[in-house]
């Protein structure tokens, strides 16, 4: 591939990114969750499925999407949009797609004043989804009728084959409804701490929050949520 | 805060308080959730069952998760770049091959509905606004509330066009009543096009009343001009394209084109 560049930029950085944006693509993204502490991957009953990230690449795939490479970005919107959606169809359910649509516009827009790494970036693309979605008015201000109706007993798999079944689009669609039926604090946290890889500061920050109330939401929210798979039958 | 190492029983039960019966959630019990590592923190064994659905949420994209993004690409490709020079000639003919495809589909579907509506307003069977308008670009029949068919079978709503009036069941319009005019011009404009298709319910009904499909020209110049005022049809010469809807293949070079780097760099300024 011929790289004609205007001078700024070594030949070597961008070749350097080229090669990054080929090893996640050829990679894919989903990796083990960041912060994990080391036995996690095979320790447990379910295998992980984190949220996706970039990891040591992310710079390179920045830049390069900084300079306008379609690859590079693309990487980053493979990367985010699954999660940017799948948040946004909790806390706005009925434009979610749209509010995704215009946090990308807003993203690509002020990409190039972009500065920081992989959590910074995650950061970024959240707080911009959650302020289109409440500078719309779009944000869900009550609790669904009826939200145990939503995720019913056949949606959940038996335990035994849990962990392959549970992957499939039947068992998310489930799980987003089942954290759009808590209250919406509760949903909010726990969508940001869980798919959008915040932590517990920068969540705090984004929901104007203490760190403190944010982990007893996360901690309320979950209860829930374990308690809505007990009742579907899933028990450990 | 002491307390996420007691249980909740232990903790103070303040009235009004939002924490009075939950404990902060240790940033590691979610972790080790997210894992799929037991949690062992007591407080917060009876979180496990939520794993299978923490898991769920982080499942590998499905196919609509990932299905708008032409749809950012081409405002990705908007922003004022510099490096829009910098654009291979790989991407720029991919892009080209992508937009041809699309304004080839455009075309399809422009040319299923057009060839529809058009049958349709011929036969008078459109909607009066509908069937105004496509009395003055094609010279179909004026709309008369008194001319309808009694059948309901081919109401066409100008809004879902590609429901082609070709199904099996249908009755199609009277050719032997008011409707005969407008399918025999529609026939003429067919048949001129290449296009007079014997499956056509409406045709087929013509076909019947004039008695066998090659009577159609015959049987059509004994029928009458519906005898409206409005001289004859003085929009077909004039407006000329749209009196085609058989070739509505002139049209892709108005689909939107994502346009290089006109915006200047102060885009981005935008917050």
């Amino acid at each position: 591939m011929i790289v004609v560049d205007s001078g700024r930029t070594p030949l070597g950085a961008i070749l350097a990114a080229r090669r990054a944006v080929a090893a996640v693509q050829k990679r894919g993204l989903h990796r083990s969750v960041r912060g994990g502490n080391g036995n996690s991957a095979t320790g447990g009953r379910f295998r992980c499925q984190s949220q996706a990230v970039i990891g040591e690449d992310f710079p390179a795939v920045l830049a390069a999407a900084q300079r306008g490479d379609e690859d590079a970005f693309t990487v980053l919107w493979r990367d985010g949009n699954p999660a940017l959606l799948r948040y946004l169809k909790v806390i706005a359910p009925a434009s979610a797609e749209d509010v995704t649509a215009e946090t990308w516009v807003t993203v690509v827009r002020g990409l190039d004043r972009f500065r920081g790494g992989e959590d910074a970036w995650r950061a970024w693309l959240f707080t911009t989804a959650r302020r289109r979605a409440v500078d719309a008015g779009r944000r869900r201000s009550r609790r669904p009728e009826s939200p145990a109706a939503e995720v019913g007993d056949g949606h959940w798999p038996a335990a035994a084959d849990a962990a392959e079944v549970v992957l499939e689009n039947l068992a998310t669609r489930a799980a987003i409804a089942a954290v759009a039926s808590l209250p919406p604090l509760q949903a909010d946290v726990v969508m940001l701490r869980v798919v959008a890889g915040l932590d517990t500061e920068t969540v705090a920050r984004l929901v104007g929050r203490s760190p403190g109330a944010v982990r007893v939401a996360v901690h309320r929210g979950l209860r829930r949520l374990a308690r809505i798979m007990t009742e579907a039958g899933v028990t450990r | 805060m002491s307390g996420w190492d007691v249980s909740d029983a232990d903790m103070p039960n303040i009235p009004g308080s939002p924490r009075a019966d939950v404990p902060e959630l240790p940033d590691g019990a979610l972790d080790a959730l997210l894992t799929g590592d037991l949690v062992t923190d007591e407080a917060c064994a009876g979180l496990q069952p939520a794993a299978a659905l923490l898991a769920a949420l982080n499942a590998a994209p499905q196919d609509d998760e990932l299905a708008g993004h032409a749809r950012v690409l081409a405002e990705f490709r908007r922003r004022g770049l510099p490096a829009r020079a910098r654009r291979s000639a790989r991407r720029r003919r991919r892009s080209l091959t992508s937009l041809t495809a699309r304004a080839a589909a455009a075309a399809a579907v422009a040319a299923t509905a057009l060839g529809g509506v058009a049958a349709a307003a011929y036969t008078g069977a459109l909607p009066a606004p509908a069937q105004q308008f496509a009395h003055g670009m094609i010279g179909a029949p004026s709309p008369q509330p008194s001319h309808r068919p009694g059948t309901p079978q081919p109401s066409h709503r100008p809004g879902t066009p590609q429901a082609t009036p070709a199904r099996t069941d249908a009755v199609g319009p009277d050719a032997t009543g008011p409707a005969a005019f407008g399918l025999c011009t529609a026939y003429a404009h067919a048949k001129a096009h290449g296009t007079a298709s014997q499956k056509a319910v409406a045709f087929r009904n013509l076909a019947a009343a004039a008695g066998g499909a090659a009577k159609i020209a015959a049987y059509c110049t004994a029928v009458p001009h519906p005898g409206n005022s409005q001289p004859g049809q003085p929009t077909s010469a004039p407006t000329h394209p749209a009196g085609h809807p058989s070739h509505p293949t002139g049209k892709p070079s108005s689909h939107p084109t994502p346009h290089q780097g006109r915006r200047p760099s102060s885009a981005p300024a935008r917050h």
